[in-house]
């Protein structure tokens, strides 16, 4: 298969909440587990036999029914997977499993658990700050999880499991960060909004699958150089960001995004499970001490640390800062950042945006008014 | 003017002279024993805050969401570090200063960049930091609790001061087991406090401390009592100010001679047959969500107007969980950890959706309610997160309910008229009928 094939495929995955490769596992008599956030180890659904399922709204047209149980005082990524499964668009779920993320995701549960017909719910209390004094309760929540699936589903989940759970996914995540690797050079073989299509993807699909895929698709992409003629390189953070077009909508403005430092993005693959140890400490230590996300306290300065290595690494000219509306932790990521950011120089632009709003017109002006400011300070020259 | 002899900046001077102006207007007033003493409360806390600034003793922060029992014990005599809430100062400046310096700060704040989005209380805050007119800070302590704006408060303080902060992540759930993690979470806390501040932890006085806090509680639980008498005896304005009471005075007597005074003057006027509302009581509502702090007229209004009555509200839900045994170190943690859980606020926002809806439900009967205000606060995006669910909940348990959007220090997002006109056709059209029924 050559990469425009491969990519079709990856982008069929992510348009719907349902796709062909779960229907072929649903019908082969497999379950799939939804979950919520990047901190819950997808390690352990694996290692249960099921296929973990990051939950999302794409393919929702309305957050009317969301509304009525959530108000429009939440934010639309929250109202938009809320209406999916209260439209029993995610009825092919054995199980939900939700964190305390923020507090408009572990409403979300309140209202899964009690409104859908999924028959397993989970909830973890995971802490807020990835301080070692907490790792412990971290690891109780993880294995009263396991507890709870080897119950539910007959099923045990031990090291051996776990183990062979960490390398599938070691593997994907190390697939994941070969192709992100590509997208160092001046004409990377991909653009932000295709390779964000493939992470998403890999959150979907049962993983054996999407590891074939994306090995075809490295070798695809070996050696390719495309060039792009862009006006500037981007780093794009923040929270939840699922969405190639918003990133497509950049790039047709003359960016080019080389790296997501966001839940969907490198949160997921950056950083791999030790292989050496207890199977399950290691997965558990993972997840609680990678680079924390924005609802991890007095983590402000190393998430700051690390945007700033990547944009070294990846030879970014600025950073585009974006954020669901409504939504508290992010905001509070952002003020921090764009503060520090500004101060230090680095050119910033904080986008707030609505989840599946289309269109993206005035993300399109707000870009090219940045890329125009990138350039007008910028000795480099215009275009490269 | 000055504050305790010296100019401190027009934010500070604003509330003193206020307070300063309430307490001048209402002494002597009958109807105004329990609001004096919050009164005389405020004006103490003023005071406190120079005098910390003056003394140079360590400052620590905490939260909203937090207790000061265990700062106070910091050190083998009183007042050796100065427990500072920073959302205090907004809540004053609301209550008894003026409104339009919190607006002044939290423009500031988005001018920095903070979105609307987080609670106001805490882009107040960022913008009265921004001011510069606060105590500078040692450290801080802070707990998850109630909401993300806190832990976005904590991160963006830390960033501001360069000073410390600790965590204290309360769980999801409210059991036995989250109250040990969290009771032991605070020794990990104490360890904190005493290389910050170099105060060591004064066990025999955290004893005495808890010991003042319980008196606080009685008394709390003597007023709410009391406010369970139908006429409710005493002004809806009152209640919210409980959950000051418990986050700045646990574990001070000034603190429990406010609550006493609370419950004296309850008494007296439930002897003497007097209630809340000057035309007679029509309608008996439960507040849950925070109050219209921005302007507490309303509260007023309300019992005048409508005969609407609130016998108690979230903020005032005090529980007898809140007592710490003081046996021993381990039953204080232990306990102070459970009152941490407890406090109003974090016990209705943290957790499942039906520790907001049984303790509304609850508060419905035993106060004999006719109906429920859902105090929307924009920022509660835990509280519209389960407004449906709570609906239904309401529903099932038959109690009329009025959900309204509003902003508790920010006029702007809904004037008071606004509420005014709600309130109205709540009550004449969905509330009377049915009493009259
Ligand atoms: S975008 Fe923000 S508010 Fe929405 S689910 Fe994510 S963290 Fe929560
Ligand atoms: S009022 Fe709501 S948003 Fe503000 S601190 Fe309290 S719980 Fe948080």
């Amino acid at each position: 298969m050559d990469k425009a094939e491969i990519l079709s495929i990856f982008q069929q995955v992510v348009e719907k909440p349902f796709n062909a490769y779960l229907e072929r596992w649903v019908s082969g008599g497999g379950k799939i587990c939804g979950y919520y956030c990047t901190l819950i180890p997808g390690e352990i659904f694996t290692a249960a036999g099921m296929v973990p399922y990051r939950m999302r709204g794409a393919g929702s047209e309305d957050t009317g029914l969301a509304d009525v149980h959530m108000s429009s005082n939440v934010c639309t990524f929250v109202r938009h997977t809320v209406n999916l499964a209260l439209e029993r668009e995610m009825d092919f779920l054995s199980g939900i499993v939700c964190m305390n993320g923020c507090d408009q995701a572990r409403r979300a549960y309140d209202v899964l658990k009690q409104k859908t017909k999924v028959p397993f719910h989970a909830f973890l209390s995971v802490p807020r700050a990835s301080e070692e004094r907490l790792l412990p309760w971290y690891k109780e929540e993880l294995e009263s999880l396991i507890e709870g699936l080897e119950q539910e589903f007959s099923v045990k989940i031990g090291p051996e499991d776990l183990r062979e759970a960490i390398s599938l996914h070691n593997s994907v995540r190390r697939k994941l960060i070969k192709l992100n690797e590509l997208r160092k050079g001046l004409n990377p073989p991909i653009s932000g909004s295709e390779a964000l299509t493939v992470t998403v993807a890999a959150h979907l699909m049962p993983l054996n699958d999407f590891d074939e895929l994306a090995g075809e698709l490295l070798k695809a992409t070996a050696g390719e150089e495309v060039p792009r003629n862009y006006r500037a390189r981007f780093i794009v953070t923040g929270g939840e960001l699922d969405e190639p077009e918003f990133l497509k909508a950049i790039e047709d403005q003359g960016g080019l995004v080389v790296y997501e430092d966001t839940c969907f993005g490198a949160r997921f693959y950056e950083e791999l499970v030790s292989g050496e140890g207890d199977p399950f400490t290691k997965i558990a230590e993972r997840y609680f001490y990678r680079v924390p996300c924005a609802r991890m306290f007095n983590s402000f300065s190393a998430r700051y640390d690390n945007v700033e290595q990547i944009k070294r690494d990846y030879n970014a000219d600025g950073l585009i800062a974006q954020r669901m509306k409504q939504c508290i932790i992010n905001a509070g990521h952002l003020y921090n950042f764009t503060r520090r950011s500004r101060a230090n120089g680095m050119p910033t632009l904080v986008l707030d945006r609505e989840y599946l709003a289309g269109g993206y017109g005035q993300v399109k002006t707000r870009v090219q008014a940045f890329i125009e400011n990138i350039e007008s300070k910028s000795k480099k020259g215009a275009v490269r | 003017m000055t504050v305790l002899g010296k100019d401190r900046g027009k934010e500070l001077e604003t509330i003193y002279a206020g307070v300063g102006e309430l307490l001048e207007r209402h002494q002597g007033d009958p109807d105004s024993r329990a609001f004096n003493a919050f009164l005389l409360a405020s004006k103490m806390a003023t005071e406190g805050i120079v005098a910390a600034m003056d003394s140079g003793v360590p400052v620590v922060s905490y939260n909203l969401g937090g207790i000061p029992e265990i700062l106070h014990a910091l050190g083998d005599n009183e007042n050796e570090v100065f427990p500072f809430s920073m959302e205090k100062v907004v809540a004053l400046q609301s209550l008894v200063g003026d409104y339009k310096y919190n607006i002044e700060a939290i423009e500031i704040a988005e001018a920095q960049g903070m979105s609307s989005d987080v609670c106001s209380a805490d882009r107040a805050t960022l913008g009265n930091l921004a001011k510069k007119f606060l105590p500078e800070i040692t450290c801080s302590v802070f707990v998850t609790a109630p909401c993300d704006s806190q832990t976005v408060l904590a991160e963006s303080i830390k960033e501001e001061t360069g000073e410390d902060v600790f965590l204290v992540d309360i769980p999801h759930l409210h059991g036995e087991r989250e109250i040990k993690h969290v009771a032991e979470q605070l020794k990990d806390e104490i360890k904190f406090l005493e290389e910050k501040t170099g105060k060591k932890l004064n066990w025999d006085r955290l004893k005495e401390i808890c010991e003042e806090s319980n008196r606080m509680i009685d008394q709390a639980l003597t007023w709410l009592d009391l406010r369970k008498t139908v006429p409710c005896p005493q002004t809806s304005k009152m209640l919210s100010s409980m959950y000051i009471l418990l986050q700045d005075g646990s574990g001070t007597k000034g603190g429990t001679w406010v609550a006493s005074e609370f419950a004296a003057d309850a008494k007296e006027r439930v002897m003497a047959g007097k209630s809340a509302a000057p035309n007679g009581e029509r309608v008996r509502a439960i507040w849950f969500g925070s109050p219209t702090w921005y302007n507490t007229g309303l509260y007023d209004w309300m019992e005048k107007d409508l005969g609407m009555v609130i016998p108690v509200d979230m903020f005032s839900y005090v529980v007898p969980e809140m007592y710490v045994d003081t046996s021993n170190t381990e039953t204080m943690l232990h306990d102070l950890a459970r009152k941490q859980i407890y406090m109003p606020m974090g016990r209705h926002f943290t957790g499942l959706p039906d520790y907001f809806i049984d303790d509304l439900v609850r508060a419905a009967r035993d106060y004999k309610a006719d109906c429920a205000l859902i105090a929307g606060h924009i920022s509660c995006k835990h509280a519209w997160g389960m407004v449906g669910l709570l609906k239904e909940a309401l529903r099932e348990a038959d109690i009329p309910a009025l959900v309204f959007e509003f902003d508790l220090f920010d006029p702007r997002v809904a004037p008071v008229e606004t509420l005014k006109q709600e309130f109205t056709r709540f009550a004449d059209d969905i509330v009377l009928p049915r009493i009259r029924k």
